[in-house]
Formats: structure tokens, C-alpha cells, sequence
């Protein structure tokens, strides 16, 4: 009897290595599974079960013959529908419900290579384009914890079929703390990497300058898994980089002596809900006894963050999103002069939340405004990115909440953005600044559901960030505390 | 809880200030975006975005006068396109097959005049 919540990346390796299960059993047991489960949670957008079988089946020829495996073979993993897979990808938007690609995202391919398993194509808000996946044109997501709740967003299905047990693991991409926030609303670990670590190659773009691809996952091991191998040098992405990450690396530290945690004091914990509050007080204890020593440090403009987000994201999307006019990607029905073919197509098929951002950023790209929004945005994230680069001279890492709130109820804020976008008030810095952050799951007795506790590092220095991460979760202990759900 | 008091004090600030868009502004947007808005969906975007416009004007009372974009995009690395050894392996025919019409080598798009 295979317990699906029970599962981690490596615990499945260990199962497949001593023949306990086949990979096409274990595959087969999670379609079982979903087919039950994601009738009420929504996870998925679609599955993609004859390759699943087919690749396990492979999997379990390897290992019938003698063959070494990856860590990653046989997994059954779920990935965000913004991710390029030969066949649909919808970004949950109706304006590519039929678009058929014709090649792979680069980090499928390299999970390809490692013979993961790819059950199916998860829900998201159109374009990665929100906070809670209600933008989704489709289906509504609901958070496995807590039905009445979002799962956070954009990646909420991704997060939503993890701690549902409907995946392992799964990908999600972050552009403003969209791998991280659903991680924390849902009780999982989500992480962003540096920018470039990853290549983006596969990923439909919504703000190329912040956009990453990130893991979901139970565990800070099976993120350090992961990111070992969907990172690294890619030609068909001019900003990926060299990076080499082992996911090894992560033991290296045995405790937190002589490491220095920086507590920024620009953000007033005393304003922020009592459990939350609580939790994260409680951590920063752990810290310590784990010998971290703790230390106030500013970022005088890290609070500017969201603003700037808010003018450098839109005038991206707006440009990244002019490719979809009615011929490209997905036919159109539409009939008229090219013009009316344009405004009748995207009027008609995108949401007003891509239709609000589009707007923003024609407007502060639109001569007259550039300099007063765009340019003025551009020159804050450079002044950000330096108080970074200053403050991380004095610690290792930075320590925040992910989030200011836990998982909150369907329709809560869907009637009004601004305060919609201030739930990534504590994840754009990381984005805007351009390094990596991990989000793990922090408890409290006020709240039955989860907060998330948020590790900030260095540019390329995750191997750093994810071994304190993962000292932090073995304390805790919460990284198997929740999957018992 | 703090988020919430700072957003109800904004949207009180905000009712005071000078509007950046109006109806007109909507409309050459529109025509800019190539995208059509109903009146309803107008009125709520003009809404939206004089809130969000109001927000991120804080932005512009940060001194930024020693800050050099031009500066930070030198130390940006220029990365080099793939050399013509390495190629990119894309296949002709599966690109032309990506799209959802085609006659031989040629895309085909529905009449539009």
C-alpha cells in the first residue's frame, strides 16, 4: 500500500531503488488518485497520462535492467501551465485555449533528461497575473487546508496539487513572490531563485527582467533537488547563467554558529496579525538556539519595493503581451478590418486583471509619463538592488514573513487590487533585487492554517540559503508536519 | 491588521488628489493596447488604475540623483548569442506545424480585408 502523502523525492528514488514500487504503479496510483481528489480541489488543468505511463514504463525497463538512475527518475511531478510542453499551454487565458507548441521549456527537457514523470499542466492566474489563481479563465483552485480559501497564486495549482498529494513536487514561476506565496498558503516550501539561475526559455514571458522558474515542494531537499537540475547555462536564454548548484551542498553547515541572520528593520512586525506575529518570534528563537546570531539591519527603500513592481511589471507585461493579436498562437473567430481583428480578439479573450496591466503599462510607457513612472521605477530598483548588495556585506541572509496574512477566503480581495497586490508586499524585494528566497512553513496556535517564513540570500549563493533552510525545517520539523493531511 | 489600516488611510488620501486618468486617457490607451473595453469594464479600469497610479507616485519623491542607469546597464553582462557551431536545433517543420494553419511552406491566416 503506497501512502501518497508520505511521499518526497527522495523517499520515492528510495522506494524505486529497493523494488518496493514500480514506477508505472506508483504513476498509475496518483491518476487514480487525481481523477478522485481534484474533482473538489482543481488543481489541474490538464493531465497528460498516456506519456505519464509511458515514461514510467521506461523507468521501470531502467531499473529491471541494472541501469543507474537520477534522484528525479520515475517522480511524478506537476507543472504550471505557463511552462512550454509539445502540446497546450494555456496560461489559463482563453486567448491561447487552443495553442499547440511545438517545442519544450528548457528546464522540461532537462527534467525530461532525468526521467521525472509529468502527470499534467496545473492552474494559474492568466499569465501568472495574481495572487490567489481566481484569474484563472477556467477553474477555481481551492487551498487543500482550507476549501473556503484561495491557495495563493499565481502557481496555486501548483501549490494546490503538492499539498493535495495529487504530485510529489511540482514548478511554478515567480515574478513577484508567485512560487513563494501559494508555498506559504498551502504549507510548502517555494523557491526563487537568483535570477539567471534558471533559464526561462519555455516560459511565456509576462515580465522578462523578473520572471523565474521555482520548485514546489515538501521538503527543502527536494527543492535543492530540483533546482540541481532544471539550472544553469541554456542558449536559448541569453540572461541564464553558469551556475552550478548541488543539491549536496545543502549539508554542508551542521548548525547556524557564526552565521549572521539579518532582521530588517524597515518592516514593523508589530502591525502584522498576532499569529503571525507569534510564529515568527518563535523562528527567530529557533535561529538562535540553532547559534544564528541575529542582527538589525536597513534597507531603507525595501518598502518601495511593491511600487516600483507595480511600474515595471505592467510596462513589461504590456509589451510582452502585444504578441497575442488573433493570428499568432490561437486562431481568432473574429472578422473585420486587421484593426478591429486586434480590439475584438484581445477585448474579448483576455481578463480584466491582464486587461488592468496591459493598460498601466501602455500608460506609463506612453510619452509624457515614461519619465515621471518608468524610468523613476527603473532608478529606485537601482538604488534597491544597491542597499542589497550593502547589506548583505554585514549577514548571510535576511529573514522576513512571506506573507502578511495566512490563506484568505475566496472573493476577499478580488474586488480590489491594490490591496490584491500588497499580499506580495514581503516577496517583490527579492524579485526587484533579483536573488533568491525560499519560503518554509511556520505555525501558530492562533491560526489553524499556515504562515510562511521567508530566508533571503545572496546573488547565486543558494547553496548558503538552502542549507540554512533546511537546518531551520529539521528544527522545526514542520516539513512533514502538514502532509499528514 | 497593518496592510489593511495603510490601504483604508491611502484610499482616503487618494480621494482628494488629482485624477491622472480620466475617460479620454482610457480611450487613447485602448486604441494604444489594440484591445477592446466595455463601458463597464472603462469605468472600473479608470478606477483602478488612478488608485495604483496614486500609490506608486511615491516613488517619485525618492532621490535618485546618484543613481546612473546608464552605469548600471554597463555592469549588466552582455551575453553572447549561441555561436553558429552550437546552433539552435529547432526543427522547420515543427515550428511551422505550431501554428494552426498552413498551406505547404506557408502560413495561412483567415481574410482580413
Amino acid at each position: 500500500m503506497i501512502h501518497l502523502h508520505d511521499l518526497t523525492i527522495k523517499k520515492v528514488h528510495q522506494l524505486l531503488l529497493n523494488k518496493e514500487i514500480s514506477a508505472f504503479d506508483l504513476t498509475k496510483e496518483f491518476f487514480d488518485y487525481i481523477e478522485k481528489k481534484d474533482k473538489t480541489i482543481g488543481a489541474y488543468l490538464s493531465l497528460l497520462k498516456d506519456e505519464a505511463l509511458r515514461q514510467a514504463n521506461e523507468v521501470d525497463k531502467k531499473i529491471a535492467a541494472g541501469e543507474e538512475i537520477p534522484v528525479l527518475a520515475g517522480v511524478p511531478l506537476a507543472i504550471k501551465d505557463n511552462m512550454i510542453k509539445g502540446e497546450k499551454t494555456t496560461c489559463a487565458s482563453k486567448i491561447l485555449e487552443n495553442y499547440q507548441a511545438s517545442y519544450d521549456a528548457t528546464v522540461i527537457k532537462r527534467l525530461r533528461k532525468n526521467n521525472a514523470i509529468f502527470l499534467g499542466k496545473t492552474n494559474l492566474d492568466e499569465f501568472a497575473m495574481g495572487s490567489s489563481t481566481e484569474n484563472s479563465a477556467f477553474q477555481k483552485t481551492k487551498n487543500p487546508l482550507d476549501e473556503t480559501t484561495v491557495p495563493g497564486g499565481s502557481s496555486g495549482g501548483s501549490a494546490a496539487a503538492v499539498a493535495s498529494h495529487q504530485a510529489v513536487a511540482a514548478l511554478g514561476s515567480d515574478t513577484g513572490g508567485s512560487v513563494r506565496q501559494p508555498a506559504s498558503f498551502c504549507g510548502l516550501v517555494g523557491l526563487k531563485p537568483t535570477y539567471g539561475a534558471v533559464s526561462r526559455f519555455g516560459l511565456v514571458a509576462m515580465a522578462s527582467s523578473l520572471d523565474q522558474i521555482g520548485p514546489i515542494t515538501k521538503t527543502v531537499e527536494d527543492a535543492a533537488i530540483l533546482l540541481e537540475v532544471i539550472s544553469g547555462k541554456d542558449k536559448y536564454d541569453s540572461t541564464s547563467e553558469n551556475f552550478s548548484f548541488r543539491a549536496k551542498d545543502i549539508y554542508q553547515k551542521q548548525n547556524l554558529k557564526g552565521v549572521k541572520i539579518g532582521l530588517i528593520k524597515e518592516i514593523d512586525l508589530s502591525q502584522l496579525e498576532k499569529g503571525l506575529q507569534e510564529s515568527f518570534s518563535q523562528s527567530i528563537e529557533i535561529l538562535k538556539n540553532l547559534g544564528a546570531e541575529i542582527k538589525e539591519v536597513s534597507i531603507p527603500h525595501i518598502n518601495l519595493s511593491l511600487a516600483c513592481y507595480y511600474v515595471l511589471m505592467p510596462a513589461e507585461v504590456s509589451s510582452n503581451l502585444a504578441r497575442y493579436d488573433g493570428l499568432r498562437y490561437s486562431p481568432s473567430d473574429k472578422t473585420g478590418s486587421l484593426k478591429e481583428l486586434y480590439f475584438a480578439t484581445r477585448g474579448e479573450h483576455f481578463g480584466t486583471e491582464v486587461k488592468r496591466r496591459v493598460m498601466l503599462g501602455t500608460f506609463v510607457l506612453s510619452s509624457g509619463y515614461y519619465d515621471a513612472y518608468y524610468l523613476k521605477a527603473r532608478q529606485v530598483q537601482a538604488l534597491i538592488k544597491k542597499e542589497f548588495e550593502k547589506v548583505f556585506q554585514e549577514v548571510d541572509v535576511l529573514i522576513s514573513p512571506t506573507a502578511p496574512s495566512a490563506a484568505f477566503k475566496f472573493g476577499e480581495k478580488l474586488n480590489n487590487p491594490l490591496e490584491m497586490y500588497l499580499s506580495d508586499v514581503f516577496t517583490v524585494p527579492a524579485n526587484i533585487a533579483g536573488v533568491p528566497a525560499i519560503s518554509l512553513p511556520i505555525y501558530s496556535a492562533h491560526n489553524p492554517l499556515p504562515y510562511g517564513f521567508q530566508f533571503i540570500g545572496k546573488h547565486f549563493d543558494e547553496a548558503n540559503l538552502l542549507n540554512i533552510a533546511y537546518l531551520f525545517e529539521k528544527e522545526t520539523n514542520y516539513g512533514t508536519f502538514n502532509h499528514t493531511h | 491588521m497593518s496592510e489593511a489600516f495603510v490601504f483604508v488611510n491611502f484610499c482616503a488620501k487618494i480621494k482628494t488628489m488629482e485624477k491622472e486618468i480620466n475617460a479620454k486617457t482610457i480611450d487613447y490607451l485602448m486604441d494604444l493596447c489594440r484591445m477592446h473595453l466595455s463601458e463597464k469594464e472603462k469605468e472600473r479600469i479608470e478606477k483602478d488604475l488612478n488608485t495604483i497610479l496614486e500609490y506608486v507616485k511615491q516613488l517619485q519623491a525618492v532621490d535618485t540623483s546618484e543613481i546612473n542607469l546608464d552605469e548600471e546597464l554597463a555592469k549588466a553582462k552582455i551575453s553572447q548569442a549561441p555561436s553558429s557551431e552550437e546552433g539552435l536545433d529547432f526543427d522547420r517543420d515543427d515550428l511551422l506545424d505550431g501554428f494552426y494553419q498552413r498551406r505547404e511552406r506557408w502560413l495561412e491566416i483567415p481574410p482580413i480585408f
